[in-house]
C-alpha cells in the first residue's frame, strides 16, 4: 500500500468540473482565448478611442494655450511700437533727400493740405489716423531758444475706416490730440527750461498761444517742439495751404502686405514717398503674426484632421468590436457544436451512471460559467491594458477610472461567461433532457 | 417481486421510414436472489429489453415495475433517483468516465445517489481487489485493459449496494478465468439477495442462472428453467 493509496478520493461536481477541464485544456483553452479576444476587443476599442480622445484634447489644451501666450506676446509688441512711435508711417514730397531730412531734422519740401484729403478720401484701407504736419526748426526770438515748430490740426479721418470715428468724424482715440484754437502745447524740455506751465501764455513770432498743456518727456525731438494749430503754423512760417508731411499709422494688416501702402499712395499723390519708421519692429510683429497665424491654421488644421481620425477610428473600432465579438461568438459556437456530440455521449454517461440532470447542467454550465469568467477578467485586464498602450494617453495624468470607465469593466466582466453560457445553455439542457440511452445511441 | 415487466414493446425509428422492432410483447418478472438470464443472438433486442428493464429508454408499450412503481409512470426525475438508489447497470461499452481513475470511477455514483462516504470509499477498494483491480486503483480508463474495464464497470454497478443489477454481456471480453470470476461475483451478489439480469449471447452463461429465456427477433422463444 502505498500513500496515494489511502488518500481519499473528493467525489463531487466540482471534481468532476476541475478534471474534465483538466482532461480537455486544449479545448479550455481556445474556447478562454477566443472568449478573450471578444472581451478585451470590446474593452480596447473602447478604451482605445477613449484614451486617444482624452490625448488629443490634452495636446490641443496646449496648443491653445501656447498659443494665446503668442497672441499675448504680439499685442504686447505692438503695444510697445503704438507707444514709442505713435506713428510709424511718414509721407513725404518725393523730392526730399534723406540725408537732408536727417540733417535739418524737418522736410525742406512740401506737400499741398488738400493732398492728405485725397487719401483720406480715396478708399486706401492700409493707412489710418492721418495726420498732416507743418514742421520746422525755427529760432524763437522771443524766448532765445531753436526750437521745433510743429503745426497739426489733429487727425484727418480716413473715411474707408469709419468704426474708428466718431459721429463728428474725430477718431475715438486720436494718437495725438489737437491743439485747440489759439492755444499751444509743449515739449518737457522748453517747458521746463522756460519754466512754462499750461495756462501761460506764449508769443511765437507775434503769434499769442495759451499753453495748453505739457507733454511727457519723451527723449527725442519732440521734447523740443510747440505744437500750434495748423494754419496758425503755415501763417508762421510763411507757408500757406502747404504740409511738410502726414504722419500715419500703417494697419497691422498692412504688415503682411509690405510694398502695399506705398504703391497705394503713389497710386493717388505721385509726387509723394512713404517711409514706414518701424520697419524693423513690423517686421518682426510680421514674422510673428505670421507665425502665429500659421500656428492657428495648423491647429484647426490639425484638430479637423483628428477630427477626421477619430471618426474613422470610431468607425473602424465599432466594426472592429463587432467583427471581434459576432467571431468569437461564431468561434465559440462552433467549438461547442464540435464537442456537441462529444458532450452528448459524455452527458448519456453521466445520466447513465446516475446523475441527475441538474448535475449534468451544473458541470457542463459550470464549466462555461468558469470559462467566460476566467476570460472575461483577463480580457478586461488585457483590453484595458492595450487601449491605454496603443492610445498614448497618461492615465496618471487623464485619470484611471476616466480611460477605463465602470460601466464598460462590467459588461466587460458580463461579456464572456454571457457569451459561453449562451452557446452552452441550449445544447446542454437539451441534452441532459434526453433519455439518456437516446442520447448514447445517437453515436 | 423486484422487476415485473410485461407487455413492452419497442420499435426503433429507421430514417428510411421503416421501423425496426427491437421489442415484441416481452414480459418478464424476477424476484430477490434472482439471476435471470437472456440469451439470443446479435440484434435480437437484448440491450433493448436492459434499456427499458433499467429505466434508461421509454418502451413503446407495456410497464415495467420496480418494486411496484412502474418506471415510466414517474417523472424523469423520480425514475432517475429510483435508478440512482436501486439500479445497478453494466452497459456494453462499459461507459467509464475517462479523466479519473478507476477507484473515481468506481465512487461516481454516490454523486448521483448523494451517497459518498468513507464507508462507501471501503467498499470501492474492497471491490477493486476482489476483482483483481488493486494494481490499477490509480489509473484511467484508457489505460486498462477490456477486461479490466469490464470488471471496473461491475464494480461500480455494484457499489451502491443496488436491489438489483442489469448486466449487458458482462462477460464479452473476458477469458474463461476472468469470466468465472466475474460470473462469480453476479451470482454471488444474487446468493446475497441481489435481483440479476444478465444478457449475453454467450450460451456457457447458462449454468449460472436460475432461468434462462432465449430470445429471437425481440421475443422470448422458450423459457429454460435451470434451477
Ligand atoms: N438507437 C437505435 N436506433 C435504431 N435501431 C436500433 C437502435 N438500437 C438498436 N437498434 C436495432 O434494434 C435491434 C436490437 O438491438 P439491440 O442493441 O437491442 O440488440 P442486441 O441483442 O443487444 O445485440 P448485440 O448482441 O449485438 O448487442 C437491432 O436490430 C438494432 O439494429
Ligand atoms: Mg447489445
Amino acid at each position: 500500500m502505498t500513500l496515494k493509496n489511502d488518500q481519499s478520493p473528493k467525489i463531487n461536481i466540482w471534481m468532476i468540473i476541475k478534471r474534465e477541464l483538466k482532461h480537455k485544456k486544449y479545448g479550455f483553452i481556445t474556447g478562454v482565448l477566443s472568449l478573450v479576444i471578444a472581451t478585451a476587443g470590446f474593452v480596447g476599442s473602447i478604451v482605445l478611442l477613449k484614451g486617444d480622445e482624452l490625448a488629443t484634447e490634452q495636446l490641443f489644451i496646449e496648443k491653445e494655450r501656447e498659443l494665446r501666450e503668442e497672441m499675448l506676446q504680439l499685442e504686447d509688441d505692438y503695444r510697445v511700437i503704438m507707444r514709442n512711435m505713435g506713428y510709424n508711417v511718414l509721407i513725404l514730397n518725393k523730392e526730399q533727400s534723406l540725408s537732408e531730412l536727417e540733417s535739418n531734422g524737418y522736410a525742406s519740401t512740401y506737400l499741398n493740405y488738400e493732398d492728405v484729403w485725397k487719401i483720406a478720401e480715396s478708399d486706401m484701407k492700409t493707412l489710418n489716423h492721418l495726420m498732416p504736419v507743418l514742421q520746422e526748426k525755427i529760432y524763437w526770438e522771443e524766448m532765445n531758444i531753436e526750437i521745433f515748430l510743429s503745426g497739426i490740426r489733429g487727425q484727418v479721418p480716413v473715411y474707408s475706416k469709419p468704426r474708428h470715428l466718431t459721429d463728428d468724424d474725430e477718431y475715438r482715440s486720436p494718437i495725438m490730440e489737437r491743439v485747440p484754437e489759439g492755444k499751444a502745447d509743449l515739449g518737457e524740455e522748453i517747458a521746463v527750461s522756460l519754466n512754462l506751465r499750461p495756462g501761460d501764455i506764449i508769443n511765437v513770432k507775434g503769434e499769442k498761444f495759451e499753453v495748453n498743456r505739457v507733454y511727457a518727456r519723451r527723449g527725442t525731438r519732440d521734447d523740443m517742439s510747440v505744437w500750434v494749430p495748423l494754419d496758425k503754423a503755415q501763417s508762421i512760417l510763411g507757408r500757406p495751404g502747404l504740409i511738410n508731411g502726414i504722419l500715419a499709422l500703417e494697419c497691422v494688416c498692412a504688415t503682411e502686405m509690405l510694398g502695399q501702402v506705398k504703391e497705394e499712395v503713389a497710386a493717388i499723390l505721385p509726387h509723394a514717398q512713404v517711409f514706414e519708421f518701424s520697419s524693423l519692429i513690423a517686421a518682426r510683429a510680421d514674422v510673428r503674426q505670421r507665425a502665429s497665424k500659421l500656428h492657428e491654421e495648423i491647429i484647426s488644421a490639425e484638430r479637423l484632421h483628428q477630427m477626421e481620425l477619430r471618426e474613422e477610428k470610431e468607425r473602424l473600432a465599432s466594426l472592429l468590436v463587432l467583427v471581434l465579438i459576432f467571431g468569437s461568438s461564431v468561434w465559440i459556437f462552433v467549438l461547442i457544436m464540435n464537442n456537441i456530440r462529444e458532450r452528448k455521449h459524455e452527458i448519456g454517461i453521466l445520466r447513465a451512471i446516475g446523475f441527475r440532470r441538474h448535475q449534468v447542467l451544473q458541470i457542463f454550465l459550470g464549466k462555461s460559467a468558469l470559462m467566460g469568467i476566467v476570460a472575461g477578467i483577463i480580457g478586461c485586464i488585457s483590453g484595458a491594458w492595450l487601449g491605454i498602450l496603443w492610445s498614448g494617453a497618461d492615465p496618471a495624468y487623464t485619470g484611471f477610472e476616466n480611460l477605463v470607465s465602470l460601466p464598460v469593466i462590467i459588461l466587460g466582466l458580463f461579456l464572456a461567461p454571457v457569451l459561453a453560457l449562451t452557446a452552452g445553455f441550449l445544447p446542454s439542457v437539451m441534452a441532459a433532457n434526453q433519455d439518456p440511452a437516446n442520447i448514447l445511441s445517437e453515436q | 417481486m423486484v422487476l415485473s415487466i410485461s407487455g413492452i414493446n419497442k420499435s426503433y425509428k429507421k430514417v428510411k421510414n421503416e421501423a425496426v422492432k427491437a421489442l415484441d410483447n416481452v414480459s418478464l418478472e424476477i424476484d430477490q436472489g434472482e439471476l435471470v438470464a437472456v440469451n439470443g443472438p446479435s440484434g435480437c433486442g437484448k440491450t433493448t429489453l436492459l434499456l427499458i428493464a433499467g429505466g434508461l429508454l421509454y418502451p413503446d408499450q407495456g410497464e415495467v415495475l420496480l418494486d411496484n412503481t412502474n418506471l415510466y409512470d414517474i417523472s424523469a426525475n423520480e425514475r432517475d433517483k429510483k435508478r440512482a438508489e436501486k439500479i445497478g447497470f453494466v452497459f456494453q461499452q462499459f461507459y467509464l468516465v475517462p479523466y479519473i481513475n478507476i477507484l473515481e470511477n468506481i465512487l461516481i455514483p454516490s454523486i448521483g445517489s448523494n451517497s459518498y462516504s468513507s464507508s462507501l470509499e471501503k467498499r470501492a477498494r474492497s471491490l477493486i481487489g476482489q476483482f483483481n483491480l488493486s494494481h490499477r486503483i490509480h489509473h484511467k480508463p484508457g489505460e486498462l485493459s477490456t477486461g479490466e474495464r469490464q470488471r471496473v464497470a461491475l464494480a461500480r454497478a455494484l457499489i451502491n449496494e443496488p436491489k438489483i443489477l442489469f448486466a449487458d454481456e458482462p462477460t464479452g471480453n473476458l477469458d474463461d478465468d476472468n469470466a468465472g470470476i466475474v460470473l462469480n461475483y453476479i451470482s454471488d451478489f444474487a446468493k446475497e439477495g441481489g435481483a440479476v439480469l444478465l444478457v449475453t449471447h454467450d450460451g456457457r452463461i447458462g449454468k449460472h442462472a436460475h432461468r434462462t429465456y432465449k430470445m429471437k427477433d425481440g421475443s422470448f422463444l422458450s423459457n429454460t428453467l435451470n434451477v
